[in-house]
Order: structure tokens, then sequence, then C-alpha cells
């Protein structure tokens, strides 16, 4: 492995962490959302101050998330930990 | 995970495995699509899960007063003919939609590390719950994979890892009901070490051991 894969690799634990940690409180999709856009912010090489950037991080987080809660929570009705949010 | 380490065991180029060498692909991936028809087998007609998924299968079954066994194929048959049938098609719609689709999904190697570390992400923590709808589940996968990271820099593979915590429950569960049954009949050693099958299974694995130890020597010998 090299150093961005090792760095993305703590970064993946880091997040996961984020997950089990956040969803009791906020709920699976919400918590895994959050995982989810940090873990993009955190390691795509884009610069931060590029609007650009932020909107394609955004896209990537809603589709992947409309993605999931549309194939599991919708379609294959599976239970997932509820929070106050989804 | 077998076919992987056994396409390694036998490969000439043992030094690419695990680096998305094309070998590696191809055994695992055509063992994972062959064990799924297999898997059925015993499952139907023993009401033994061959796989995780057939497990999950006999699950669906029993959930629906379905008890899998010899006479399965006379209570139900209007349930088990199109299992059969779904599967024969499948694999023909399979292998043409694995012809045309095999570039495109090929494609999914160039999406960007990052991102698909995010995809996982999602689909691990997802996954690991919803096989029992257990946070346990994704505790263990939190703590494992974890565990792998620092491991897999001491030179241990996730192989037999991955496949003692799948593997494990099955061949307990089955070990203490052979170890009743032996006890019950002429003892361990009589029920587990002869007769053909026995004898066979028994050599096959001190065989598969034996290579390996024997493969690693030969290799360390060659690089010295």
């Amino acid at each position: 492995m090299n150093i961005f894969q090792h760095r993305l690799a703590s970064g993946f634990v880091a997040s996961i962490a984020i997950i089990v940690c956040y969803i009791s409180f906020t709920g699976f999709y919400s918590a895994t959302t959050i995982a989810f856009f940090l873990l993009l912010t955190a390691y795509d090489p884009a610069s931060y101050s590029n609007i650009n950037s932020w909107v394609k991080r955004i896209i990537i987080t809603a589709c992947f998330i409309a993605i999931m809660y549309t194939l599991f929570a919708k379609i294959l009705v599976v239970y997932t930990p509820r929070g106050m949010f989804i | 995970l077998l076919a992987y380490d056994q396409a390694k065991k036998l490969s000439p180029e043992k030094q690419k495995f695990g680096t998305g060498h094309s070998e590696g692909v191809i055994a695992a991936e055509s063992a994972n699509n062959a064990m799924v028809g297999p898997s059925l087998v015993p499952l139907l007609t023993l009401s033994i899960p061959g796989s995780p998924t057939a497990a999950v299968l006999l699950g669906g079954l029993i959930i629906h007063g379905i008890f899998p066994g010899p006479t399965l194929f006379q209570q139900y048959p209007e349930v088990i003919w199109p299992f059969i049938n779904s599967m024969l098609i499948g694999q023909i719609l399979m292998c043409i939609f694995g012809i045309y689709i095999a570039s495109l999904a090929a494609r999914v190697a160039q999406v960007p590390q990052f991102v698909m570390a995010a995809i996982v992400l999602g689909l691990a923590a997802f996954g690991s719950f919803a096989v029992q709808q257990s946070m346990g589940d994704v505790y263990v996968m939190v703590v494992l994979g974890t565990m792998m990271y620092f491991l897999e820099r001491f030179g241990f593979s996730a192989a037999p890892l991955v496949l003692g915590l799948i593997l494990g429950p099955i061949a307990e569960s089955n070990f203490v009901t052979g170890s009743l049954i032996s006890t019950a009949q002429n003892g361990p050693f009589v029920y587990f070490f002869t007769g053909g099958l026995n004898i066979l299974l028994v050599s096959i694995v001190i065989l598969s051991v034996g290579f390996s130890i024997w493969s690693e020597f030969n290799s360390k010998r060659q690089s010295q």
C-alpha cells in the first residue's frame, strides 16, 4: 500500500467509527451521509477553495444515499436503526 | 477464497496476487458464481446450508413454514421446481448479460479510490447490520477491519480470518453433533476417520496443508 492508501484506510476506519457513534442518535442514513461526505472531502485531491468540487461532492453523496435509501428502505424494505432523522 | 487460495498456490506468478492480478480475480469470481447452484443441493435435500446465502434462504423457507429435506420435492413441488427453473434461466441470462455488460462493468475500476472507499464504507456498515439486524455485527466489522489493517502490514492474510468467521460456527455445530453421535456409537476415531468418504476428505485436507508447506519452503529456497 502507498501512503495515500494508508491515509485512506485510516480515514475509512475513522469514518466507520463516526457511523457507529452517530447511528443511534441520527439514524443509519444520516450517519452514513455524514461519514460518506467527510471521507470524500478528506481525500478528494481537488482544492477546498474550488466551489465546483464542493458541488461535486454534495452531488455524489446525495446520489449514493438516495440510491441506498430507495433500494434498501423503499424497494427491499430492510430495517435500519432510526434516530432523530432517517 | 478457497479458489483464490488454490489459484495462488498453483500460479507461477504468486507475487502478483493481491494486486488485481487477473488470475486471482477470475478464480475467485468463477468459484463465487459456480457455488450458487451446488450450495442449494445440500440445502434443499438435507436442510444443510452450503453457503451464507443458502443459510439466509433456509431462514426464508422456514419463516414460510417450509422445512427443506428429502420429502420437500413431494410436499412442495410448486415451490421447488420454479426455484430450480429460475436457477437454469438465471445461468443463461448471466452468460448473455455477462458478455455484453462486462466491458461496461470494467469501468467501475476507473472510479477514484476515495469515492470507492466511501461507497464501500456505506455498504459495509449496512451489510453487516442487515444480515441479523444487530449493531453487534457492525462492531465486529469495525474491530476486525481495524485489526486486519494493522495485521496485513505484518504479512497476515484476511482470507483465513474470513473463512473462520463464516465457516467456524457451521463447522463447530456440525462437529458437536458428530461428536455426540460418535460417542453414542463406536467412538470418535471410528466415526470420523473410517469409511471411504471420510478417508478421502481427510486425505484432501492433509494433501492441501502439505502442499502449502512444501510450496512455501520451495519458494523460500528459490528466493535464497
